[in-house]
């Protein structure tokens, strides 16, 4: 990461080589930093190419559409949306969130959940929306106010959200997700019993692991989450990559949690799954009320479920947006353009 | 009916099969030299109890995170002192016990034990505090902790005090002796009880009941504590640090906790393995039992990250009968020469080689 | 200028004072060693003597283990196996009654081959167990040592027939216990006189230049070479001088004379760099205080050398040239490794597997390569060491190399990532001093030597478990670190 004078130097020198005759490639998503020094410019979106244009052809704005592009597959249908939420009933109140994780540094957030609402944080990789539900949890070092329903969080304290009922679905699905070698059951009550004792037989002095009780849990979770297994004796590691996301989610189902945070939910998951997943989401706020803030790097799924967006660029919201609202403001947020529009709530 | 098989053979490993095989043609190469198997099997079942709880030692440490605990030396002197303060007070031969020997030879057992493991446990948060401080190395750093430790207990075994006629040399001399013998104290107290017979009392069958119950109450014990919230949280800071922390377990508290344990049960095993043997062997002669019984261990079925009960009794009955039946077999065939150590020496550190190369975190996979 | 000479004095005395201090390992050392020294209640002679004959012997060995700490291998616990590829060696030589000079080479000659296969071995097992070379490298030894025993008291005799009561058990299978050097290999390096030792290397050098100059028809600096090429034989002429022959007829150097040599040759150097500094090459800015500095300190060591505690011991000890060539040879081996660009590998596969590999160096190859080298750069040094110990173990003589060797090197402020050839010369004067000098103190002091010994051995593993977890204790703490720096 370079400070703005480290990065006007970068650009300098780039600009020096190529006076030199040395041709750059330079990948970036940076328009500001594109448009400055390129001369042409090769537009990829999700692995594919979009175009191929001369720099002096093409506006800022216009990169950002071919950036976000437009897709008209919708992931959710449109279902009856029956709920009311209050704009002053604030679940969950962020102030000022640092987060120091290597990699997705949170600089400074504010942020306000409505009750009841699925709220959507984008962004590119490595900006920081990764960096804000695991700060929350507490897991990287952080600072902050954090209040959820009327209740401090002191992420300083390990499992504190956890036991004030906010449970977290992690991006990284087989490295802090599961283990890997249990089997579903396992997995799937394993939050709930460290922190709320739950699935544990009491023989006086010591709490021993009530497995009959836990298989009944785990069965009725693999049903209503439609978990395709051998049965809940499988071990984690060979379920598919959807199914395996849907065990992580069984588990922070089974803590029931008022807030339920998910981190790229379907991240390497086929598109059947996809859909299966954000339909789950969609349903447990529709029908069971619960407040759901999904953090994702595709824009696209964000846009079909979510109320709110909140577009993080360097550490920061860049700005919250509407589903609704057009690509290239989308696209503009996403990639740190200088040129600020106002900031909508 | 093929794919029933392969399953069956990846599951058991090659190492194991090979260990396996070894043991049964060994068993019969016995029989066809006409061996007194039968005296060669009560000994098996003997060093099986013996060696037990050493091995279960590694159990705790391998889950929590820390790999095996070549550092047991430290629960072994741990043991070894509060056998020694045990003889020291004398209390097997306590008045109270003048009628009773048995009585009086389990007291001082039990009071070794107690003592020892509470030392133990002491040591042990100590030992898991630096394990913490050393992630990544634990292997290493156990070894050269574990001798460095029993080279320093050499020094204080040669300069205590001891009283008890039993501990210090016949003959002036300065410290314990190299080998103490506890007919006087607590010599094979578990292996009498409740022992039972098979066939003729001379050459029949001998079980040690007592000590295998002792050995089974243990793994019984242990057992429990993994099924319990504390131990499945310790497995899990072991199978997966960071899965542990996002549900809320302090990792590092668990390590210490599973270092502790681990101590403690070598603390027990060294004094179940010295009853078993009737004697006491101090100085140097613990440096290669944590060896043994990481190969020991390994043999089951475990690996350097995971390791169940099954584990532990397999693979002590494996590698203990295979060194039982193997020697008097290797002596006969290859006459002359005594191959017993050596055999030790290549099997168990064969093992343990074969495990690290497969152990996974990308120590074989990388490139 | 003299202002400038001060304060470069000083700035140097406060960076070695800093250096030791910040080393715990070598400023605990120091202490034990200073204060075991006061204590044995022997003359100082003896001591001295010890610890120079202990340095002769075990040095080459510890030099050995540099190579595979550069190369990431973490410290070499297999080096046991290169000790067990010289032992095989040596066993046979002295079977077949080769004896002096000629069963040295042959041993030399048979011991590489077999160390470079047993090197290839444990470099593929180190290959397949990254991340835990060295717990690899401890369990490897042991099992290395029960093959060898297989081998030395089984096969030898048993399948091998070996027919030689003096070597053998009664019986016939089996090799005894100790076999004794003395009348064909002991001292067989140490004899090797300097006037021997300076003219096969005379002679090399001047085939080499010949070979040199006629491969490289074309290249500059031929007159130099033309000139270097007519002063070899000049020098070889004046080692026929008959001072010159006597003085270096013998194979022991006095440490006296050393000491002299030393410092002249020392005095010498400066002067000349001075004068081709100052007035040949009228460089007014290159700092010269570095050579005035040594000027200074060859007088202050010469001058040390008349005082008669000091001379006592400096006409006691004996030094054995071509012993001491060796380890001046392995230095520059070292040295030499290191500007090549296989040493140059070597180092970044030391510092970062994933960026070597990303430069295109194979790092499998280089690891198994690093670890050939070292394995019979050790074998040579077991030679070396039995070689002068006269008596060979047959069953112990390797056992505790690996420990007193890593010791040793551990003791000198190297660390499991880092060695040079200074910690290591360092290391060995250090833990030799205090091997020679444990027991004798504790026998002076408590009246019992039992405990020295002990202690001895505490000390060794202490130190190898309190490096290692010091070093693992900085690699825990690095990242951290640098996570609160960003």
């Amino acid at each position: 990461m370079l400070t703005e004078s480290e990065a006007d130097r970068l650009l300098d020198i780039m600009r020096i080589l190529s006076k030199k005759g040395i041709a750059i490639i330079f990948i970036t998503h940076r328009i500001d930093e594109v448009m400055a020094v390129t001369d042409s410019m090769t537009v990829l979106r999700d692995g594919a190419l979009v175009d191929r244009v001369l720099t002096k052809d093409v506006t800022p704005v216009r990169i950002a559409e071919m950036m976000i592009g437009r897709k008209v597959e919708k992931l959710l249908d449109d279902t009856e949306d029956n709920r009311t939420i209050f704009n002053d009933d604030i679940i969950l109140d962020v102030k000022n969130l640092v987060v120091n994780m290597p990699g997705e540094r949170v600089k400074g957030v504010d942020l306000a959940i409505r009750r009841g609402e699925i709220f959507g944080i984008g962004g590119l990789a490595g900006q920081g929306k990764i960096g804000i539900p695991n700060g929350i949890m507490g897991l990287y070092e952080t600072t902050g106010s954090i209040t959820f329903d009327g209740n401090e969080i002191d992420p300083k304290i390990l499992g504190d959200a956890l036991s004030k009922g906010i449970a977290h679905v992690s991006e990284d699905r087989r490295g802090v997700g599961l283990l890997l070698n249990d089997s579903i059951e396992q997995n799937i009550t394993f939050t709930a019993m460290q922190v709320q004792g739950k699935f544990l037989k009491n023989f006086g002095i010591t709490k021993l692991y009530n497995k009959k009780q836990a298989l009944k849990h785990a069965k009725t979770m693999i049903e209503a989450l439609d978990i395709r297994c051998t049965g809940p004796d499988q071990a984690v590691g060979r379920l598919s990559g959807g199914n395996q996301q849907k065990v992580c989610i069984a588990r922070a189902l089974t803590l029931t949690p008022k807030l339920l945070i998910v981190s790229e939910p379907t991240r390497g998951i086929d598109i059947g799954a996809k859909k299966l997943v954000i339909e789950l989401l969609a349903k447990l706020n529709r029908e069971q009320g619960l407040t759901i803030i999904m953090v994702s790097s595709e824009l696209n799924e964000l846009r079909s479920i979510c109320d709110r967006i909140a577009i993080v660029s360097e550490g920061k919201i860049a700005r919250i947006l509407k589903p609704e609202d057009s690509d290239a403001e989308f696209g503009l947020a996403m990639s740190g353009v200088k040129q600020e529009v106002h900031k909508d709530e | 009916m093929n794919k029933h098989i392969k399953n069956i053979y990846q599951s058991i490993g090659l190492p194991r099969l090979i260990i396996f095989a070894f043991f049964i043609l060994v068993v019969f190469a016995a029989g066809s030299y006409q061996m007194d198997v039968v005296s060669l099997m009560s000994n098996v079942l003997r060093r099986w109890g013996m060696f037990g709880i050493l091995v279960l030692a590694m159990v705790p440490s391998i889950q929590c995170g820390n790999g095996p605990n070549f550092g047991v030396s430290l629960g072994i002197v741990c043991g070894l002192f509060g056998a020694l303060i045990s003889i020291e007070l004398n209390i097997a031969n306590l008045s109270i016990f003048a009628n009773n020997k048995t009585l009086g030879a389990w007291v001082s057992l039990l009071f070794a034990i107690a003592l020892s493991a509470a030392i133990a446990w002491f040591v042990g948060m100590g030992y898991g505090v630096l394990l913490n401080r050393v992630k990544g190395s634990e292997m290493t750093v156990s070894t050269y902790v574990g001798f460095s430790v029993i080279a320093f207990m050499n020094i204080l075994w040669a300069t205590l005090p001891f009283q008890s006629g039993d501990i210090k040399w016949p003959i002036g001399g300065e410290g314990a002796r190299n080998t103490i013998s506890l007919e006087s104290s607590f010599s094979e107290i578990l292996n009498k009880t409740g022992a039972i017979t098979v066939g003729n009392p001379e050459t029949g069958l001998f079980i040690p009941t007592g000590l295998l119950l002792f050995f089974f109450l243990f793994c019984f014990i242990i057992y429990l504590f993994l099924k319990s919230k504390t131990g499945i949280a310790m497995s899990a800071a072991g199978a997966n640090p960071n899965f542990a922390t996002a549900s809320g377990i302090h990792v590092n508290k668990m390590r210490i906790i599973g270092t502790a344990l681990s101590t403690c049960l070598g603390a027990i095993g060294i004094i179940t393995y010295a009853q078993a043997f009737g004697f006491l062997q101090m100085y140097n002669a613990a440096l290669n039992m944590g060896f043994s019984c990481v190969a020991a261990i390994l043999i089951g079925g475990a690996s350097t990250t995971r390791a169940k009960i099954s584990h532990v009794i397999i693979g002590t009955f494996l590698f203990q009968g295979l060194l039982v039946v193997a020697l008097p077999v290797a002596n006969q065939t290859l006459s002359g020469t005594d191959l017993s150590d050596i055999m030790r020496m290549i099997i168990s550190n064969g093992i343990i080689l074969y495990a690290l190369t497969k152990a996974k975190g990308g120590a074989a996979n990388e490139e | 200028m003299k202002n400038n000479f001060f304060t470069y004095t000083k700035k140097q005395c406060g960076d070695l004072i800093k250096n030791i201090y910040s080393n715990k390992v070598v400023l605990m050392f120091l202490i034990l060693c200073i204060f075991g020294i006061s204590t044995t209640g022997k003359p100082l002679t003896y001591t001295v003597t010890e610890v120079f004959t202990r340095f002769s012997r075990n040095s080459f060995l510890v030099l050995a283990l540099i190579i595979p700490v550069l190369a990431g291998l973490g410290l070499n616990f297999g080096i046991v196996v290169g000790a067990m590829a010289a032992q095989i060696a040596i066993f046979f030589v002295v079977y077949w009654e080769f004896t002096g000079i000629t069963g040295l080479l042959l041993c030399l000659l048979l011991s590489t081959p077999i160390a470079i296969l047993f090197g290839y071995l444990v470099g593929v097992l180190y290959n397949k167990t990254k991340g835990a070379e060295m717990i690899t490298g401890m369990v490897l030894a042991f099992f290395a040592d029960g093959l060898y025993q297989l081998l030395f008291l089984f096969i030898l005799g048993g399948i091998i027939p070996i027919n030689n009561e003096t070597l053998m058990i009664a019986g016939g299978v089996g090799v005894k216990n100790t076999i004794d050097l003395t009348g064909n290999l002991k001292y067989s390096l140490d004899n090797i006189s300097m006037l021997l030792l300076v003219r096969t290397f005379l002679i090399v050098f001047f085939i080499v230049l010949f070979a040199n100059l006629l491969i490289h028809k074309n290249e500059k600096g031929r007159t130099g070479q033309i000139i270097k090429l007519v002063l070899v034989p000049i020098a070889f002429g004046i080692t026929f001088v008959p001072f010159i022959s006597d003085f270096m007829g013998t194979d022991r150097l006095l440490l006296l004379d050393a000491i002299t040599i030393a410092c002249v040759a020392a005095i010498l150097y400066a002067v000349v760099k001075l004068i081709s500094i100052r007035l040949v090459n009228k460089d007014k800015e290159t700092d010269i205080n570095r050579f005035i500095a040594i000027i200074i300190v060859a007088i202050i060591f010469y001058a040390l050398t008349y005082v008669p505690a000091i001379f006592q011991i400096t006409l006691a000890v004996h030094l054995p040239v071509c012993t001491y060539a060796a380890i001046i040879f392995i230095c520059a081996f070292n040295r030499w490794l290191l500007s090549t660009r296989l040493g140059q590998n070597m180092r970044t596969v030391g510092q970062s597997r994933t960026v070597a590999n990303s430069a295109g160096i194979n790092v499998n190859k280089t690891r198994i390569i690093a670890m050939c080298l070292s394995t019979v750069l050790a074998s040579w040094g077991q030679i070396i060491y039995l070689q002068n110990l006269g008596t060979f173990s047959t069953y112990g003589a390797h056992t505790m190399v690996g420990q007193y060797a890593i010791a040793a090197l551990l003791v000198g402020g190297a660390s499991v990532q880092m060695a040079n050839n200074k910690q290591a010369v360092l290391g060995v004067i250090l833990f030799h001093t205090l091997f020679v000098v444990a027991p004798l103190s504790a026998s002076n002091l408590f009246g019992s030597s039992l405990i020295g010994e002990y202690f001895r051995v505490f000390v060794c593993y202490g130190v190898i478990a309190l490096s290692l977890a010091m070093h693992a204790w900085k690699t825990v703490k690095k990242p951290e670190k640098a996570k609160d720096n960003k």
